[in-house]
């Protein structure tokens, strides 16, 4: 922000130029025709006297030199008494009251003449001249300037004239102008004291802020001279704008002993001291200016050394000393504000600065200081009110706007506040506090947006705070309300910036990772996690870390790290949290994924834990565990059970459901009860309207009814049936070897037990039943026990199941009836008998 | 006990007899005896053993049933069906075999297992080395039953239908197991089919049959609930162990398998797996996915205020 107080700096080139200014000017006289009336004749002697008073001046001759300059005055009185309008005599009665140092006469006499002859330059430069030296800028700069532009050599003040002013208001620019112009017209004669003006030409660049050129007039300005104090100060003040503070200051330091008797470099030092935050040699060099005069900026300087000291009651009567001095110096008057607001007498302070407003009719500085002491007294009408005043009076600066921001900020009107600094940016693009407090009053909005359910406002805030602030915690701000609002491919870029930014914590890792997650990318949100993890030492924040993994390791398969990582959430209640609303659905996502191995047992132990666990208000959640379980009942062969259970879960319907779930789940589980055709017309209805990912899965329902259907049409002896069924699986998949095998028993009850022969022995390797129903045609058909014993030994050294007992006791029979040994030539049935029962 | 019970009887004649009964006894209340039969020729080798287990056991099953129960051991089968025939017999400790050979009257209600079991294998036995191919023709000690089914239970239990006996073998039947290893080493036959447990050490074991339910408890007057009930505070009574209930029709389908045979084998079906669920067909993934937590928190600010 702008400060209040102006800095000392300006106050003492101020001072000193208002020094400058009172001192006489050096005015020339002019030539002029000779007149016909009276009033000229009058005014042709008053010229010649002021010709002779002139020399009299150059001579040294001060006392002859001011009667003539008086009885010249004397002459165009007369004549312009005579002649109101004449122009000779006004200007010659301006040079000489100017000359006698009567610049009220001159203005007062002249300023008639003038406004009837605006553009003539003999009555401008004498009535400017006197507007200056009577400090009348606003009249004096526009005649002035007339006379500078007409860049006549006998006016070469004129230019030193007005860049002082310039110097005085800050305008550096204008400043400058008028000094180089000066050092052109400036005659040789006068040439030994460019060096003040290099001097005023390096502080109108300090103004500008363009250090280089600067250091370059100061430089000037020292060259060829024993080494000066100004030029010095002036390098010092180069080198802080540079940032060169130490250096500035070691200059200060040897100046302060060099020019004791100096009064800057003190005050400087002072305040490079009190920046710093050493405020004991700020003190003491304070004291040492104080010493040398009592001046308003010593008192001024004292008092902010005793409000950093904490003593605002000492501060107070140092700025009242610079009242006492300077009365309605306005930085004086701000600093008694500030004072008094220090010691908690916010009322005297606002009774103090509405008073001084009321008197010296209110600069922009005393207004916006009375706002400020007005908001910082909690009176926030007020201090808009007056801070209103402030942009009414400078609607072009960002000051006003900057202050209304804070008043608003201050009472949480974002709203307001965040158009008062956007009008602050206007006016000054890149103010730099205007872009800060524009950021963090958007930030405020956004999160009581984001309080209300207005997320997409808050984005929006966010994003436009986060251009204005690239920094990580608008970033993450932004990333947050973007993860809020499921924008999770947004939340990822701008997150994957934020973790390069300096500074960037756990936190940010941690948003990537779920920004990444959300996005699909469950490999890039465990390394963002992993990092987050890597980011931090504390237990909490780690806690976070590996919860969010563990959502990441599901994602890719890795369920059961992530349910040992989810029940161990740690310490932080986040974490627990994040476990309680994961835990549960990632159990049920499992007890799916065991039952598609057909693991019930595993599927109902994650169920249970579902159940224990609870599924909170996840009404949706509830339902899914419940038709897992229902589908784990039908795996189990608790049919009823599961039909039960498969309607409560899908009635009414939930969102994870697709519309034709319930068909197809029915249809499975009847399917599984070996209900072929119920299951059958479901499975036809569902397949109407088939939802993505289902066509293949409703393909094998149908191979596996038909099949299931086969098997129990051949159990009960149907083999029409049994085949009709088989050739119809077979047709859905010609290379299905079981069903081929099947078929092959169908025909061979039918009596073809060629070919059924033929394709038992070609599906012997991949089905091992085929060497079974080889060694049954062996034995039952063709009476050879030997064949039918290789062929059951093939079948049981293929390890195959369920019926290895009975054909094993197949086998042994034969082999001991007909002493067929093993492989081994063992015969079991050879042996003396053993104990065995 | 005279008391005829043969169903041929006239309903006039039956109470009549029932009448000479209720004279006969003394006491009117008093109940009536019953007689355990005893026939145990190829579980036990021993007749002195069968005939201490049928004293045994009737003395507890009078404990158990409340009533008095006489023993009757039997060494022949002839004997044995007879007295069955005859309605002397309430219920009886039989071989398996035995059982099946008394036909429908028979009710089987437990087994009596020896050292755990209650099956047993069986086993054909030779002083020679060969198989039971080699024996092609020649003779087989057979314990007797009921003569006609006799060679049923060999062909179609021992020999798994694998192999017909009385093609295969001149079957000579003997009263019991004892008579069978003596009719062997007498060599008055080449073979003997005896329970493996009375196997002798020095014989060679040409087949083992499968296992084979061994002693069963019967009952022959349709009294069976009764008589299951009984037996649990009959205990173990040596050599066996306690009887153990019949479960199902477990014996039936013995008795089914020595009548008829085993079925003929047929061609199996080889099993397809079954089809198990997919998730994704069932169930919308995105509704899977993973519950995030809320970042609300992280939009805090700073109370960090604007000042001049």
């Amino acid at each position: 922000m702008r400060p209040f107080i102006r800095s000392p700096r300006r106050v003492s080139t101020a001072l000193a130029l208002l020094a400058t200014l009172a001192g006489p000017p050096a005015a020339l006289a002019q030539f002029r025709p000779p007149p016909a009336t009276e009033a000229q004749r009058m005014t042709e002697q008053g010229e010649q006297v002021l010709v002779s008073a002139n020399a009299a001046l150059a001579k040294g001759d001060k006392k002859e030199a001011e009667e003539k300059f008086k009885k010249a005055l004397q002459l165009f009185e007369q004549s312009l008494a005579q002649e109101p309008q004449s122009v000779f005599a006004a200007a010659g009665l301006g040079s000489a009251a100017n000359a006698l140092q009567d610049f009220q006469r001159t203005a007062t006499r002249l300023a008639p003449v003038f406004a009837q002859n605006p553009r003539d330059l003999s009555l401008a430069y004498p009535l400017g001249t006197a507007y200056f030296k009577l400090r009348r800028f606003q009249e004096a700069v526009p005649v002035l300037e007339q006379v500078a532009a007409a860049d006549q050599p006998d006016h070469l003040i004129v230019h030193y004239y007005l860049a002082s002013y310039y110097l005085y208001v800050q305008d550096g620019n204008r400043a400058v102008t008028r000094l180089q112009r000066y050092l052109v017209l400036r005659p040789e004669k006068l040439a030994g004291n460019d060096f003040q003006i290099h001097e005023l030409l390096g502080k109108a660049h300090l103004i500008r802020r363009d250090a280089a050129a600067a250091r370059a007039s100061f430089e000037k300005a020292q060259a060829g001279r024993a080494e000066s104090a100004t030029a010095q100060i002036g390098l010092a003040a180069v080198l802080e704008m540079e940032g060169k503070v130490a250096e500035s200051r070691a200059l200060l330091e040897r100046l302060v002993t060099k020019f004791p008797q100096v009064a800057e470099p003190k005050e400087r030092l002072a305040r490079l001291y009190l920046a710093a935050g050493d405020v004991p040699r700020a003190d003491l060099q304070a004291t040492a200016l104080m010493k040398l005069g009592s001046t308003p900026a010593a008192h001024l300087l004292l008092g902010d050394v005793r409000l950093a000291q904490k003593q605002p009651a000492q501060a107070e009567a140092e700025f009242r000393k610079v009242l006492e001095l300077q009365p309605g110096l306005l930085m004086g008057q701000i600093a008694v504000g500030k004072a008094l607001q220090a010691q908690a007498r916010h009322e005297e302070a606002i009774q103090f600065l509405e008073s001084a407003v009321k008197s010296g009719g209110g600069s922009l500085e005393l207004w916006a200081t009375l706002g400020s002491v007005n908001r910082r007294a909690g009176r926030y009408q007020r201090a808009v009110e007056v801070h209103r005043r402030v942009v009414e009076m400078a609607p072009r600066q960002a000051l006003g706007h900057m202050l209304l921001g804070a008043d608003h900020f201050a009472t949480g009107q974002w709203d307001q506040a965040i158009e008062d600094y956007g009008s602050a940016l206007q006016a000054e693009p890149g103010h730099p506090g205007a872009k800060q407090w524009l950021a963090r009053a958007l930030a405020h909005r956004a999160r009581d947006r984001a309080g209300t359910q207005r997320l997409e406002d808050a984005v929006r805030d966010l994003r436009r705070a986060y251009d204005l602030d690239r920094s990580v915690p608008m970033a993450r701000r932004l990333g947050a309300a973007l993860l809020d609002s499921h924008q999770f491919a947004e939340a990822r870029k701008v997150l994957e910036g934020a973790v390069t930014l300096p500074g960037v914590s756990w936190r940010e890792h941690l948003l990537l990772g779920y920004a990444r997650l959300g996005g699909g990318d469950p490999q890039a949100a465990l390394a963002a996690f992993t990092q987050s993890g890597e980011a931090t030492q504390e237990p909490d924040q780690r806690a976070e870390a590996s919860a969010g993994a563990a959502l990441a390791e599901v994602e890719l398969g890795q369920v059961d790290a992530a349910v040992q990582r989810l029940t161990d959430a740690g310490p932080s209640k986040t974490a627990a949290k994040v476990a309680e609303a994961n835990l549960p659905r990632v159990l049920v996502r499992r007890a799916l994924a065991k039952l598609e191995a057909g693991d019930a047992a595993a599927a109902n132990r994650d169920l249970d834990a579902v159940d224990r666990l609870g599924t909170g208000k996840r009404a949706d959640l509830a339902k899914l565990a419940a038709f897992a379980r229902a589908l784990t009942r039908a795996e189990e062969g608790r049919f009823a059970e599961a039909t039960a259970g498969i309607k409560r879960s899908l009635t009414p319907a939930p969102e994870w459901a697709w519309p034709n779930t319930r068909a197809l789940a029915d249809a499975w589980v009847l399917y599984r009860q070996g209900k072929v055709a119920p299951s059958r017309k479901l499975l036809t209805a569902a397949q109407r309207k088939p939802m993505p990912g289902q066509p293949k899965w409703m393909g094998n329902l149908t191979g596996a009814l038909l099949r299931r259907e086969a098997a129990l049409a051949y159990a009960s002896g149907n083999m029409k049936a049994s085949q009709k069924a088989l050739k119809a699986a077979l047709a859905a998949t010609p290379d299905d070897v079981l069903v081929q095998h099947n078929l092959a028993c169908v025909d061979w009850r039918q009596g073809d037990s060629g070919s059924a022969l033929a394709t038992w022995k070609r599906l012997e390797t991949s089905v091992p039943v085929a060497s079974l129903n080889l060694g049954i045609d062996a034995q039952e058909r063709r009476h050879e026990p030997a064949e039918a014993v290789d062929a059951w030994r093939r079948y049981l050294a293929s390890g195959a199941g369920l019926r290895a007992a009975q054909v094993r006791e197949w086998k042994d029979r034969l082999q001991g009836l007909y002493g067929l040994g093993d492989a081994q030539g063992v015969t079991p049935a050879a042996g003396v008998a053993e104990e065995t029962p | 006990m005279k008391t005829p019970s043969l169903v041929a009887r006239g309903s006039l004649l039956l109470a009549a007899a029932l009448f000479a009964v209720s004279v006969a006894s003394p006491a009117s209340a008093a109940p009536k005896k019953a007689t355990l039969g005893v026939f145990l020729a190829t579980t036990l080798s021993d007749g002195q053993e069968r005939f201490q287990y049928a004293e045994a056991l009737a003395q507890k099953l009078e404990a158990s049933l409340g009533r008095p129960v006489g023993a009757k051991s039997f060494g022949r089968y002839e004997d044995f069906s007879k007295a069955v025939g005859e309605g002397q017999i309430d219920f009886a400790v039989v071989d398996g075999w035995a059982a099946v050979q008394l036909g429908a009257r028979a009710e089987a209600v437990a087994y009596a297992p020896r050292a755990g079991e209650t099956q047993q294998r069986w086993a054909i036995i030779s002083l020679q080395k060969g198989t039971v191919k080699d024996l092609a023709g020649k003779r087989m000690a057979l314990v007797k039953g009921a003569g006609s089914s006799d060679p049923k239970f060999v062909s179609h239990v021992v020999l798994g239908g694998d192999l017909d006996a009385q093609k295969h073998f001149k079957l000579v039947p003997v009263p019991n197991v004892e008579s069978a290893v003596k009719m062997l080493e007498a060599k008055g036959a080449e073979a003997a089919l005896v329970p493996v447990a009375h196997v002798p050490r020095d014989m060679r074991v040409l087949f083992k049959s499968t296992r084979v339910p061994g002693a069963v408890l019967v009952d022959l007057k349709g009294g069976g609930d009764a008589l299951s009930q009984s037996l649990s505070s009959v205990g173990a009574v040596a050599p066996f162990d306690a009887f153990t209930r019949i479960q199902g029709r477990e014996f039936e389908d013995f008795r089914k398998l020595v009548t008829q045979g085993p079925p003929r084998r047929q061609p199996v079906f080889a099993d397809t797996p079954d089809l198990r669920v997919e998730t994704p067909v069932l169930v919308q993934s995105e509704s899977l996915g993973p519950a995030l937590p809320p970042f609300t928190d992280d939009l805090a600010v700073s109370a960090e205020q604007p000042d001049d």
